[in-house]
């Protein structure tokens, strides 16, 4: 025998029997229709030129960066190995 | 909508096709996403992204399926990033605590009045809508397509891309997992 509890279940499931769609925003709709104007406006007003122009300055900033650190590790290790040099050879002198 | 010469129009880029193509889907995309993401608000910007992506990627539609089960695919897709996106909010978010998780989650909180859903049924849809919201993900999918959408168990695997057993094994377990929830909701309020 179905119990009160089933019965509640079993109607709770089938609740949503005979669901209407729900009705588009008109809004929404032609939102919808500009897509293809919006994307070819975007495809339009940045050309591809510009688009690679861009990627390339990125790519030799950061080159340009990576670069400069290295040169900056390189003077300091120089400048690291001539005070160490000179410093023995001033003691070597002491002696 | 399904011809090839309006499917080659639309690869054409035809604005009349493309017009043509949301006056045939639009309503029944927006119902799915609708249904699945439960927000009016997010259902509006998830059906715009779909037609997006319809209309930069209709080039690598090949014909193998209905382009309806194509457009719905893409669809499911992109309500799965949404779900994730959700979630990854809610994870981080700083609101819930630790302590709330276990008990809160579990609780259905009937929050959707759906605008299709007739006036008798209202209250009790609302409570089946919070119950489906916490299903895990292709139960949801799966069941929200076949009960809410009336999409055939065949078409169904098209879209997940799975086989017509794990669909039929999906909403067999989604039905199961409303119902132990419902029944949990049923003591503590109905009672």
């Amino acid at each position: 025998m179905e119990t009160k509890k089933d019965n509640w279940m079993n109607t709770t499931l089938e609740s949503t029997e005979g669901l209407r769609p729900v009705a588009l925003s008109e809004q929404l709709k032609s939102r919808l229709k500009n897509i293809p104007s919006e994307i070819t406006v975007f495809e339009k007003t940045i050309p591809l030129s510009a688009v690679w122009l861009a990627a390339a300055s990125i790519a030799l900033l950061i080159s340009v960066n990576v670069l400069a650190v290295r040169t900056i590790k390189k003077t300091k290790k120089q400048q690291e190995t001539t005070i160490y040099s000179d410093y023995f050879s001033y003691i070597e002198q002491d002696l | 909508m399904e011809s090839q010469e309006e499917i080659n129009a639309l690869k054409e880029g035809s604005q009349l096709a493309f017009n043509q193509l949301i006056d045939t889907f639009s309503s029944k995309v927006y119902n799915l996403s609708f249904n699945l993401l439960q927000n009016q608000e997010d259902a509006e910007d998830v059906t715009q992204e779909i037609f997006t992506t319809v209309f930069t990627s209709i080039q690598q539609f090949k014909g193998d399926s209905k382009l309806s089960t194509w457009i719905y695919r893409i669809a499911v897709n992109k309500c799965k990033e949404h779900f994730r996106k959700k979630s990854r909010k809610k994870r981080f978010g700083f609101t819930i605590s630790i302590e709330q998780n276990d008990n809160a989650e579990n609780l259905l909180k009937p929050h959707l009045e759906h605008p299709g859903i007739v006036l008798e049924n209202k209250e009790r849809a609302s409570i089946l809508f919070a119950a489906i919201e916490q299903l895990p993900e292709n139960q949801k999918l799966a069941f929200s397509m076949h009960k809410l959408e009336g999409i055939p168990y065949e078409e169904i695997a098209v879209i997940l891309e799975t086989s017509l057993s794990s669909v039929e094994s999906l909403i067999f377990r989604a039905r199961q997992n409303l119902k132990q929830k419902l029944a949990r909701y049923y003591d503590e309020n109905e009672r």
